[in-house]
């Protein structure tokens, strides 16, 4: 009887609240908890939308819509040079690499963003707001990874994706666990999961071209299956986004005096995003004579896209970021050239050509278009492929193309670049079409080089 | 025929035997008459021995005239002349001088030290008493081994238990008071109510602290009553002077060089852009101003001369001297303790007052009431009041010297001088700014001084209050609750004529561009007010069981606790403007919106000087274990764990709680029955394995982020991450190797301790190269470095204590040695430093492999025979590429020379009594380490006058660069790198080891009875010299190596001072 007031108080000091540690040690730190917090760092555009974290300038780096005088490759030095001729190493020792750390961050801010929202309590009253960054930071995670497989991984191709390494999957904010090279398939399934999740999140349209839509979700969906020849579901799901939207820019309405003809976040944009390059910038690259002559006289795009410069030679100032950095975001002439292509891949050539007609109708002078009307099926998709690559210029595109067609359909296509009377080759399927991985990060995490011999 | 040999052989040997030897027998006893097994017997001539059995009885060889040497440990040894056939009875009588049980407390539990596994240090009460320095943590300089104290270049100490454990996180000890974590100011602590303080120095002894014990502990006991005593008054007093700082301390070139300088800069013109500057209006020296002057044509050559001669003969140094005052300190203490049989009390009261030399004053008033009331006997209840005022007024004539020597700072009837290079504009301008209105703009520095009014007052109050409880079957229970409040008010009051409100004042003050007059004052003319306020609060409550078992061979002690910490700090300040102090109002109608013109340049906004503050809440909560097992006095076992959670780590939970632990072993050699000795009173091996733990709270587990300013393209808020979200995050870890051994030798005449000790650090916090692909960029402005759990590292060291007793008549000699090396190494650290931070700046900038703070150079390679420009080292060629060679690419183009800690630190104290008379002096020493010294910096000299007087042994001529390594001065400086490398190159480093002598006490102690009648118990009265004398250096170049960049205090200090007990 007498020792209960001793076990009194040891129960008392032992039954200290559950959540007693919980409590936050400086008030001063601001530590995100309100949705409002996780939309900032998604409104953050030196991060999520900044031309400073150039991958796709990698994605183009190599592409055959360029070229560079001799005079000017030698004034070259850094990653620019190797990579122009497909060297072996690019990176040279290059620490804090932008082209990978770039992307990483984004997928850090997402996860972080992710992370902190699963954790919140989702009521009636914050449901919506919560949703839409909950879909944004799923969105932002698969487009970048999309771009870190064009560059760092294989091109996809059936028999192998299962085998070879693509990039490390963060899906954590953790910065501890180590990281680790995930397989082609395991990326693209991850890709697909995350766009898949956020859809249904998501609002129709996003309040502005750094938001994820739905729109954009479908549009990121049909370039993810074109690439995985998975023609059906690239179709629908460009049909999808066409259903939001089918608005494009009308050429003949641009002021073709302007030094960027095409305009920022014009009505074409769905998803905004930038880069910069030393390569093809407009002082440096040359357009490719032979991709210049492919436009007709009264093909807009010709006056819209180029600028002769005063040494004679072409620039491409036809960026949809209307400044001299280059866009890679998602526009809607992409979709329809997917729409077109999966259409004609699936022997639809009738839907297929209404897709392209309708798309080149608004990239020709007035009445001046004739529209196409073959149904040949390989003539429709090498037409479609045709006007692909005259639209889609400097997006990081044609190297997804490249990619692409070498790897699914035996397209062949060489490029080559000739520098002081020397020819370098990049052969159809060769391992420089995957880029070596910085350095440093194959220092500090030991994971998988990318070997190009 | 093989029996008759065995037998013949042994008939032979027993016949040979017999002839030579007889054997003696006998029984051991004690006084009691209580047989002592294991009695070790001796014989004296023959040299055997034997030991006695269970009934204490023993047989031995002897020779026909022999002596016995009987022994038995904790027994006095005997002697006794023999004969053969002789069956004595031998009673040994236990050693009179029975030694004092030393009990050590670890906080939890007190230990007595023959138990003790761990490496504890004691400081007892009367080595305390030898300093009497107002600050407990003073008193332990050179008096614990294994604490070193480490000086940077202002003297300001570094306190490190055994070196250091860690890099980012605090190194400091845990200091702890009467059993709970001391959260304030330890200088609020009257060292007059301490008991003792114990060091704690290995894991077994400190990993009861668990998570907070890593940079070992300093266990501070304050006094208790004593049951069944008569009421005692003991009361202390005393007064120290100490003579100001010597403002000659640091070198400069004197005033006529000065002048020449001056004149030669002004000669090629570098004035000119300070000359024309009529929009800051900076200011110009007299020098300049004469020369100028002179060069306008305003005076005369001959009126210029005759100035600067007057210039020349000043030293403004001589004014601070007649201004400064001897520094004197008056302590007082007094404390009444006693008991009855239930009932047991300490009263104290102290006060100390410090008046400063520079009329700083820090006064100190501290009552503390301790009791324990036993109610039955089964429960006794214990309480604690500690109240201390601390009042704190700055010295106000801190940095008032003026910049230039040669201008005063008092006249010759000691009024302040204006010195007119202390403000922020030439004279000139003043006087035209005053014809327009403004307030007068002159700086008098001994006028500033006395218009300073800035005091800190701290109040801490601490209660504590406990139950102890005796439960069945050696159990008890106690609960403990302790609440801490520290709070500290600074009131900082500008007066309206201080300079500082003038210029602030002036500086808003808004003029009609058609009258050229003043038109408004935003800032009123009236004394400004800064206040702030800090507040600790720290709540602790324990609840512990202990047991303890005794019986035969057999002693086990344990305890098990559980407690709860809860600290809250929050500061906050305000300004307030137009103060009256009479009548507590302010001017409460200022614009802090608008952004003013200011005068003579610029724009702003009033600082309204309010800072909500920050807050913090920590919060911790523990389980520990600890228990003690002995067997037959001869081995003891020990172990403890322990498990803290706290709300700075860890969202993981997992990771929140760390457990930690330690084991220890000890071994009394010296109670074995092998042992036998009369030399060796005490062996004692020890050796003990553990982990501490350490805390660092500037790093989060928790995302962090920063909004900007502006929104973005779509006019949305946007943010950037600061630190990223590390669920892992958790406690530094320190394992700590503890092997030991104890002796005492000749009745105690020679004892020590030897022990040597190996620690790594785990999980230590530092920066790391982060993979890129976590997202978390590694030299990113925005994210400069993550901070984790990335290094490791190592230390070692060695601590030895030898204390002697010689005792001859009346006079007694009692030296004390102490020697303690640590070293530490970082052996996993990837994050490559600034190697210009590394050389110059002395911030951390870890190197692997390397000791934490190291000493690091420009290669010197001399100055050129030709010019005297200094030479560096460039890939292996000479160079004097300055702004290259001050900026290294690499670890490889930097000299090491080594610590920049002392690795070896130590003292030698010797005590001689004679009669009533006692004489006490500490000796103290650091070794092995590097100090950077300053020298002439001709960029900083052009700059500011900031001179060193290697200016003396620069190279002026071919082959000065024989005999000296200090450049040459020249005239357009190319670089400030030149002077940035030679400064911090190889040619400016010294050894720092020294000696120096520390307190030296002589005391006379007169106790009741004597022949000299006192109506006192006992009366101590000391004079005490309070040291700073160095005996030995190491580097010829440097005075006191512990005072770099500022004057020590002055060697002549001295106290004197009694002790009276009633």
């Amino acid at each position: 009887m007498k020792h209960y007031y001793i076990y009194l108080l040891i129960v008392l000091l032992t039954a200290c609240k559950k959540n007693w540690l919980d409590i936050r040690s400086n008030k001063s730190i601001v530590t995100p908890s309100e949705i409002e917090d996780y939309m900032a760092l998604l409104n953050n555009q030196q991060i999520i939308n900044a031309g400073t974290y150039r991958i796709q300038d990698l994605a183009e780096i190599g592409t055959d819509n360029y070229y560079m005088a001799d005079e000017i490759f030698a004034a070259l030095t850094d990653y620019t040079k190797p990579a122009y001729i497909f060297g072996k190493d690019i990176w040279e020792g290059a620490e804090n690499v932008p082209q990978w750390n770039g992307p990483y961050k984004r997928i850090f801010y997402a996860n972080v963003v992710l992370d902190g929202l699963k954790k919140m309590e989702v009521n009636d009253n914050n449901r919506l707001v919560w949703e839409m960054a909950l879909g944004n930071a799923l969105f932002l995670r698969a487009y970048t990874y999309f771009w870190l497989m064009q560059v760092y991984a294989a091109p996809y191709h059936p028999e192998s994706a299962a085998l070879l390494p693509g990039v490390p999957l963060r899906l954590s904010s953790d910065v501890n666990p180590i990281s680790k090279r995930a397989r082609i398939k395991e990326c693209y399934n991850q890709i697909i999961k995350d766009i898949d999740e956020a859809i249904p999140l998501l609002d129709e349209k996003g309040a502005n071209p750094i938001r994820a839509s739905k729109e954009t979700g479908y549009a990121l969906l049909a370039r993810v299956y074109l690439l995985l020849d998975n023609m059906e579901a690239a179709a629908e799901n460009a049909r999808l986004a066409l259903m939001v939207s089918s608005n494009l820019l009308n050429y003949n309405e641009l002021n073709m005096n302007l030094t960027y003809p095409v305009t920022q976040y014009n009505s074409e944009v769905i998803y905004s995003d930038l880069y910069g390059s030393i390569a093809f910038a407009v002082s440096r690259g040359r357009v490719d004579t032979l991709l210049y002559q492919q436009y007709q006289n009264n093909d807009l795009r010709r006056t819209a896209y180029f600028k002769k410069q005063t040494t004679g030679y072409y620039s491409f100032n036809g960026s949809y970021n209307g400044t001299s950095a280059f866009f890679c975001g998602i526009a809607r002439d992409e979709v329809f050239l997917i729409y077109a292509e999966a259409l004609a891949r699936l022997g639809k050539p009738d839907m297929a050509l209404n897709a392209l007609n309708q798309l080149l109708k608004t990239r020709w002078a007035t009445n001046d278009f004739v529209p196409y009307n073959t149904t040949n099926q390989p003539e429709l998709i090498s037409l479609i492929l045709a006007e692909r690559r005259k639209s889609l210029l400097f997006r990081g595109l044609r190297w997804y193309d490249l990619r692409r067609l070498n790897s699914l359909y035996a397209a062949g296509i060489k490029v080559t670049r000739k520098i002081n009377g020397k020819t370098y080759v990049l052969e159809p399927n060769s391992a420089k079409y995957i880029m070596p991985i910085p350095d440093d990060i194959i220092a500090l995490s030991a994971i998988e080089q990318n070997i190009r011999d | 025929m093989r029996k008759i040999f065995i037998f013949t052989l042994l008939f032979f040997h027993t016949a040979l035997y017999a002839f030579q030897k007889k054997e003696c027998s006998g029984r051991i006893t004690d006084t009691d008459k209580v047989p002592i097994q294991n009695a070790t017997v001796k014989t004296k001539h023959s040299g055997l021995y034997t030991v006695t059995d269970a009934n204490g009885t023993f047989k031995i060889q002897i020779n026909d005239y022999d002596t016995l040497l009987v022994s038995y440990s904790g027994y006095i040894s005997v002697s006794i002349a023999v004969t053969p056939g002789h069956t004595p009875d031998i009673a040994i009588s236990r050693r009179a001088v029975v030694m004092e049980e030393v009990e050590v407390s670890t906080g939890y539990q007190n230990l007595v030290k023959e138990r003790a596994t761990g490496s504890f240090v004691q400081i007892n009460n009367e080595l305390l008493n030898r300093s009497v320095a107002s600050n407990i943590i003073d008193r332990l300089e050179g008096n614990a081994n294994g604490l070193a104290f480490h000086a940077d270049a202002y003297g300001r100490k570094t306190l490190l238990v055994r070196g250091l454990s860690t890099l980012y996180s605090d190194a400091s000890p845990l200091i702890v008071v009467d059993d709970f974590p001391y959260e304030g100011d330890i200088a609020n602590l009257n060292p007059n109510d301490v008991a003792s303080v114990t060091l704690l120095r290995d894991a077994a002894a400190a990993s009861i602290w668990g998570a907070r014990a890593g940079n070992g502990v300093i266990v501070i006991k304050t006094k208790n009553g004593k049951n069944n005593n008569t009421a005692q008054v003991n009361f202390v007093a005393n007064t120290s002077v100490s003579h100001p700082a010597n403002p000659f301390y640091l070198p400069v070139v004197l005033t006529p060089d000065l002048i020449s300088i001056e004149t030669m800069l002004f000669n090629n013109g570098y004035y000119n852009a300070a000359i024309n500057n009529t929009t800051t209006f900076p200011i110009l020296s007299p020098v300049v101003e004469i020369l100028l002057a002179k060069r306008t044509g305003i005076i005369t050559d001959a009126t210029a001369q005759k100035q600067l001669d007057s210039l020349s003969i000043i030293d403004n140094r001589n004014d601070l001297n007649r201004i400064l005052k001897a520094a004197v300190t008056q302590r007082y203490a007094i404390n009444i303790t006693g008991g009855s049989n239930r009932h047991n009390y300490y009263f104290s009261a102290g006060y100390d007052d410090n008046k400063g030399s520079n009329k700083s004053r820090v006064q100190r008033i501290a009552i503390n009431y301790k009791q324990t009331l036993e109610l039955n006997k089964k429960l006794s209840f214990n309480s604690n009041i500690y109240y201390s005022l601390n009042r704190q007024t700055a010295g106000t004539l801190a940095g008032v010297t003026p910049k230039y020597l040669y201008q005063r700072l008092i006249d010759e009837q000691g009024n302040g001088v204006v010195n007119t290079t202390g403000g922020a504009y030439r004279q000139s301008f003043i006087q035209q700014a005053m014809d327009k209105g403004f307030l007068n703009w002159s700086f008098n520095p001994v006028q500033e001084a006395s218009l300073t009014n800035n005091v800190t007052v701290v109040h801490e109050t601490r209660l504590q209050t406990g139950i102890k409880y005796k439960l069945p079957a050696g159990l008890d229970a106690t609960i403990n609750y302790q609440f801490q409040l520290q709070q500290t008010n600074n009131k900082d009051l500008h007066d309206a004529n201080s300079y500082y409100v003038r210029n602030l004042v002036n500086s808003f003050t808004q003029v009609n561009t058609a009258t050229g007059k003043v038109s408004a004052r935003p800032i009123p003319s009236g004394a400004i007010l800064d206040r702030s306020m800090a507040k600790t609060e720290a709540h602790n409550l324990r609840a512990q069981l202990n047991y303890a078992y005794t019986r035969s061979q057999h002693w086990i002690t344990a305890i098990a606790g559980i407690e709860a910490r809860q600290v809250h700090n929050a500061n906050s300040s305000y300004r307030l403007y137009g103060y009256n102090d009479y009548l507590l109002l302010s001017n409460t109608g200022l614009d802090f919106v608008t952004n003013f013109q200011k005068y003579p340049t610029g724009s702003g906004r009033i600082d309204p000087g309010n800072s909500t503050g920050t807050e913090e809440m920590d919060r911790f909560k523990s389980v520990y274990l600890n228990a003690a097992y002995a067997l037959k006095n001869r081995y003891t076992l020990s172990g403890s764990a322990r498990k803290d959670a706290s709300n700075l780590f860890g969202v993981k939970t997992n990771q929140r709680a760390v457990p930690l632990w330690s084991t220890g072993l000890k071994w009394d050699i010296h109670n074995e029955n092998f042992f036998r000795t009369n030399i060796i009173n005490q062996l004692s091996l020890r050796v003990s394995y553990g982990y501490n733990g350490n805390i660092n709270k500037s790093v989060t587990a928790f995302t962090t982020i920063e909004y900007l300013n502006t929104p973005n393209a779509f006019n949305e808020p946007f943010a950037f991450i600061i630190n990223p979200p590390n669920p892992n995050l958790r406690w530094e870890k320190n394992g700590i190797l503890n092997f030991a051994i104890n002796f005492e030798l000749f009745n105690n005449s020679l004892s020590g301790s030897v022990e040597y000790f190996s620690k790594v650090g785990k999980d230590i916090f530092g920066r790391a190269p982060l993979d890129g692909t976590t997202g978390v960029g590694v030299r990113t402005s925005l994210t400069a470095g993550y901070m984790g759990n990335v290094a490791s590292m190592r230390g070692s060291g060695v601590d030895v204590q030898i204390n002697m007793v010689k005792k001859r008549g009346d006079f007694t000699w009692m030296p004390v040695w102490m020697f303690s090396l640590a070293t530490d190494r970082l052996t996993d650290y990837y994050f490559l430093p600034n190697y210009q931070s590394l050389v110059i700046d002395g911030s951390l900038q870890p190197v692997n492999g390397r000791p934490v703070y190291g000493v690091y150079s420009f290669a010197w390679a001399g100055l050129d025979p030709a010019t005297g420009d200094p030479v560096g080292w460039l890939n292996n060629e000479k160079s004097k590429n300055y702004t290259r060679l001050a900026t290294p690419q690499n670890i490889a183009e930097l000299v090491y020379h080594g610590n920049a800690r002392a690795k070896i630190t130590g003292a030698w104290r010797n005590t001689f009594i004679y009669k009533n008379f006692s004489l006490s002096m500490n000796i103290s020493y650091k070794l092995q380490y590097y100090i950077r010294r300053p020298s002439i910096n001709y960029n900083q000299l052009y700059l500011n006058m900031n001179s060193h007087t290697d200016y003396y042994k620069r190279w002026v001529k071919p082959g000065d660069e024989l005999i000296t390594n200090v450049p040459s001065m020249i005239y357009p400086n190319p670089s400030s790198a030149r002077d940035v490398f030679y400064n911090y190159s190889e040619a400016t480093v010294d050894k720092g080891d020294h000696i120096r002598l520390r307190e030296t006490q002589l005391s006379y102690t007169l106790k009741k009875g004597s022949r000299i009648k006192i109506p006192f118990q006992q009366m101590q009265l000391h004079l005490l010299y309070n040291g700073g004398y160095i005996i030995w250096k190491a580097g010829k170049n440097l005075q006191d190596p512990d005072y770099i960049l500022l004057a020590p205090p002055s060697p002549r200090n001295f106290s004197v001072g009694m002790n009276i007990s009633f």
